[in-house]
């Protein structure tokens, strides 16, 4: 209730998608919006190389093709990525040593192989000089990562940690960069969506504890549906990161001052996150983003972890899969339709289609569908016209138990309607109903009357009907 | 009253085809027969630009529409027929006049007859049939399907204007072919160019009398056994007016009770649909017929496989004269015939289309895919295709583990389904209302079961499996992996069903109950109670026994 949506989504159309599924549902909503086809997939078709990341690609593979061209997605990638580009990426020490090359800034260190053991990574990462940032350097989602390091203590256990609890070998040790933290989301040669990023903090109003103020930040990431799930942790960590600043979760926190809970920008831990309009978006963090992703040959869009401290801007990191989910929900500053800047990208001759922001498939059955490993690929239904009339009809009368839904349905077919029809709890059914003419529409309305043999029907209400609908005809 | 043998192919029992029913029975074969080949499958509605070209009928809700690919080429398929068959042949097919003139046009016998339209009275229709075709007659519409206003064996004026007024007056068939009625058995051919695959012999609907039971419920038990068939239980035999006049005709009513051993027709037509029972003679048919089967087919070009009606009495020396061709022909009665032995029609078509396939036997296959489910986008329009997975490679070897224990957990069995899933296994778990499960793996690699296997030896916390049967598991198998609960939570009669099997076993145990308190009453109170006081205490330890917790 009440979250905080774009106005090209609702709640109903990402209900029940997880994370890198929602990338996946709403690039490919886009283009199904503008009237590409939209095929789903189990696994990679023969016809393309598309590289797979992860562990769980159901629901992620995709195509979008018009008349003269196809293009497989994965993700939020599309197959205009290089597989070469998603190798180079997915290791941040070749990633690294790539840019440094070609002059982009990135922050100085050192990768630690498996031929290293953890004592001498600790020695000669001594001598780099404190703070440092240490990371798993295949490492991905911020797993494991530690910044701010500043004693021999928090090392070894950064160390020890990456190695043992998660398993990696490979460590990347790099001094760490105090400075302001960027996502940028680059398509083509323009960063399309910039966003702040701030580590978990609250600020004090002179009467409440830290922890009721924590609560009133998570209330707030409560109406933000990708950071809903993503609240601020009362955890030992966090205790005693107050406690290094000599405050507990019941000590009252003086008015304006601000404290971070966490060294850590991460939105998954509580972080913030501010989209910048474009004339906000430091100069020094579109040069280096744009000069980063140029040195990678046909890197047409990524997502890029920036820092800039002192006006010097430094990439920390390439995301070939990005997640563009904080650009389109925000904490703060207005939604980037990021969708928009990459379907434009693949297909520019829709850039000018007139799209119904209201439409939408549903994500969720198929990706079941494909889950349960039945089908192998499904194509969504087209949109065929964009003028749509909708209506919202009460049907009252003994219209439950009686198969009055599966008529409908039957019905809706043979008139081509789209929508839904649902029974009520007060013993009605409700029928969303549209379809592009509005004859068809009164005729089905008409229709609504007769029901199945065994109902019979008292009254057809008819409301108005003006949130998002569905393609096809469901029961629900 | 004889049983309704079920008589189905090895690979297409009821299990397999449950979710398919009449005319979607015939594409699901087809299909089915193809994907256990390892062809591609993909299911369409009839928005598909596939289907654009193609003469379609009937494709409400989806499931008769698909496509069979070997990677090299693709073929299209409505129902039984493929996109071999042109589009002109199954218009003239779907014509019974236009079928006629090119079946005469190759010196195919088929009855003399007359076409009407809106334009004649009945009047008229009466006047010049009695002259130009003569009695006895048969009316039928011109683009009628299923022996629907079919009427056979019309003897007088009297009879057919009764006829005629239930056919354009009460079914609204204007457009009316009228034939001569030509007395012979009816068979059913199905024909690949030159070779006949399949011939059956429709009985029309009857019951056998055992002398008790009246024709009534004898049409109800025999509707009973009829439900159990995969084909026929949607062709039940539905009283109507014209089973009514034609017992009357006979000299009975719904109330008569026919003697033992008593044959009683119920209709003349045949069909399968209005309640006859489909009989196979692929064997036994005479040369005559299999070669005007033949004939007849090519008598319309572009019409290279489809069935052919032929009627044909042995004694009488006339030549077999066909009386329609059908090149979306249903085939479910000669998959499932009520006597002789089901024929692979759909095997016959998929050799056809794919002759590099031929080599590979399906007949043991146990595989097949849940139909409903795969469907369920194009039915409710969401999506235009959906593209089924391929079938498994290989033999499929399959297990039951029934584990006994603190087992009921939903969360241990999404934890088995994962593993399952993992292992690239398909099955599933069964529920039930008492502390077992049943879980069925199957898989092409004998070491992908055992795996699973091991893995219940370690299951997760919080389950304790007491005891592990296993056994092989011979049922067919849906791809994919599925909970099934004993009863289904979102539908209404199986909850119900579910609940009145539990208050009957409750009824039952009270009853139990009861009966075995009331013998301990009388035990008590008896005259020989009083006298054997010596064995009361194993009287005592015996109520202790019994009565219930």
């Amino acid at each position: 209730m009440g979250e905080n949506f774009p106005d090209w989504l609702t709640k109903p159309m990402i209900r029940g998608i997880k994370s890198f599924n929602i990338d996946s549902y709403l690039l490919a909503l886009e283009g199904w919006r503008r009237g590409l086809n939209l095929t789903w997939y189990y696994d990679t078709p023969h016809d393309t190389d598309i590289k797979l990341i992860g562990f769980n690609p159901i629901g992620k593979i995709y195509s979008l093709s018009s008349e003269d061209k196809k293009h497989y997605f994965y993700r939020s990638r599309g197959d205009k990525v290089p597989n070469k580009a998603v190798d180079i990426a997915s290791s941040k020490d070749e990633t690294k040593q790539h840019l440094a090359s070609n002059g982009v800034n990135v922050p100085s260190g050192k990768n630690f192989d498996s031929s290293f053991t953890s004592e001498e990574i600790i020695n000669e990462s001594l001598s780099m000089g404190y703070p440092l940032a240490i990371k798993p350097t295949l490492g991905s989602l911020g797993n494991g990562v530690f910044t701010d390091v500043n004693s021999k203590e928090d090392l070894e256990y950064a160390v020890n940690y990456i190695r043992n609890e998660l398993d990696y070998n490979d460590v990347l040790v790099e001094q760490h960069i105090e400075g302001e933290e960027y996502r940028v989301y680059v398509v083509g040669e323009e960063v399309v969506a910039c966003t702040l990023k701030e580590a978990p903090n609250v600020i004090g109003n002179g009467t409440d504890s830290i922890n009721n103020l924590i609560e009133q930040k998570n209330e707030l990431r409560k109406q933000n549906p990708h950071l809903s799930r993503k609240l601020i942790k009362i955890d030992n960590q966090l205790k005693k990161q107050l406690d290094k600043i000599n405050y507990s979760l019941d000590s009252l926190l003086e008015s304006n001052k601000k404290i971070y809970l966490n060294t850590v920008a991460n939105t998954s831990i509580g972080g913030e996150s501010n989209n910048l309009k474009d004339e906000q978006i430091p100069s020094s963090v579109k040069h280096e983003a744009i000069k980063a992703i140029s040195v990678f040959p046909k890197l047409d869009h990524a997502g890029l972890d920036i820092i800039v401290r002192e006006n010097q801007a430094y990439v920390i990191e390439i995301n070939t899969t990005a997640s563009f989910l904080q650009h389109i929900f925000p904490l703060k500053g207005e939604p980037i339709n990021v969708c928009a800047k990459i379907i434009d990208h693949y297909y520019p001759e829709t850039k000018d289609v007139s799209i119904n922001s209201k439409v939408y498939f549903n994500y969720k059955k198929v990706s079941d569908l494909l889950k349960d490993r039945l089908v192998q690929s499904v194509e969504i239904t087209n949109l065929d016209s964009n003028n749509t009339y909708v209506k919202r009809y009460i049907i009252s009368g003994k219209v439950q138990g009686v198969g009055y839904r599966e008529w409908a349905r039957r019905e809706a077919s043979r008139s081509r309607i789209n929508g839904y029809v649902k029974n009520l709890k007060n013993g009605n059914v409700v029928v969303i109903a549209w379809t592009s003419s509005n004859e068809k529409l009164m005729e089905f309305e008409q229709k609504l009357w007769q029901g199945s043999k065994k109902s019979s029907v008292e009254q057809v209400k008819e409301l108005k009907w003006d949130k998002q609908i569905n393609v096809g005809f469901e029961i629900r | 009253m004889k049983d309704q043998q079920m008589i189905t192919l090895p690979h297409l029992t009821n299990d397999v085809v449950r979710q398919a029913r009449k005319t979607k029975l015939c594409a699901y074969s087809v299909a089915l027969e193809g994907w256990r080949r390892g062809l591609n499958l993909k299911w369409y509605t009839k928005d598909s630009e596939h289907f654009k070209d193609m003469v379609i009928f009937g494709v409400n809700p989806p499931g008769r529409l698909f496509s069979l690919s070997n990677g090299e080429h693709t073929h299209y398929f409505f129902r039984t027929r493929g996109d071999k068959i042109t589009n002109e042949a199954v218009e003239i097919g779907s014509d019974k006049d236009e079928t006629k003139r090119y079946l005469l046009n190759q010196s195919v016998p088929c009855p003399i007859g007359k076409l009407f339209s809106e334009e004649h009275s009945d009047e008229e229709v009466v006047e010049q049939s009695k002259t130009e075709v003569q009695y006895p007659l048969v009316v039928k519409p011109v683009d009628g399907s299923l022996g629907n206003g079919v009427i056979t064996n019309i003897q007088n004026d009297e009879e057919f204007f009764h006829a005629l007024r239930y056919v354009r007056g009460e079914l609204e068939y204007q457009n009316i072919i009228v034939e001569r009625y030509i007395t012979g058995e009816e068979y059913r051919v199905y024909v690949i160019e030159d070779e006949v695959i399949a011939a059956y012999n429709r009985v029309p609907a009857n019951v056998v009398g055992d002398g008790e039971h009246t024709i009534e419920e004898l049409i109800n038990r025999k509707n009973r056994e009829r439900r159990k068939n995969a084909r026929l239980h949607s062709c039940l035999i539905e009283v109507d007016i014209e089973i009514t006049e034609f017992i009357e005709k006979a000299g009975y009513n719904y109330d008569s009770i026919p003697e033992e051993g008593e044959l009683i027709y119920l209709r003349e037509k045949t069909n399968v649909s209005s309640g006859g029972d489909p009989i196979d003679v692929t064997d036994t048919i005479p040369t005559e017929i299999k070669e005007v089967a033949v004939k007849a087919l090519k008598a319309v070009p572009g019409l290279y496989h489809g069935g052919v009606d032929i009627i044909y009495d042995e004694t009488t020396g006339i030549p077999p004269v066909v009386i329609e061709l059908n090149p979306t022909a249903q085939i479910g009665g000669i998959l499932y015939p009520s006597e002789g032995k089901a024929r692979d029609i759909p095997k016959a078509i998929i050799d056809y289309y794919f002759p590099e396939t031929k080599g590979i036997d399906t007949s043991k296959s146990k595989v097949y895919f849940d139909l409903n489910a795969v469907l369920e986008p194009l039915t409710d329009r969401s999506a235009i295709e959906v593209d089924v997975n391929d079938a498994p490679d290989g033999k499929l070897y399959a297990k039951r583990y029934t584990l006994k224990g603190k087992v009921r957990r939903n969360s241990f069995h999404q934890w088995m389904k994962e593993q399952a899933q993992a292992l690239g296994l398909h099955g599933f778990v069964q529920r039930s209302l008492k502390d077992e499960v049943d879980v069925v793996v199957a898989g092409t690699n004998r070491e992908k079961v055992r795996e699973f296997r091991e893995l219940l030896n370690n299951p997760p916390k919080k389950v304790k499996i007491r005891q592990i049967e296993s056994e092989r598991f011979e049922d067919p198998i849906k791809i994919g992996f599925e909970i099934d609960e004993p009863y289904n939570p979102k539908s209404f009669s199986s909850l119900g069903s579910a609940i009145y099997n539990m208050e009957r076993e409750l009824h039952k145990s009270q009853k139990r109950k009861d009966k075995l308190e009331k013998e301990i009453d009388k035990i008590v109170n008896s005259t020989s109670w009083k006298t054997t006081g010596k064995l009361r205490d194993a009287s005592v330890r015996m109520k202790s026994m019994i009565k219930p917790k």
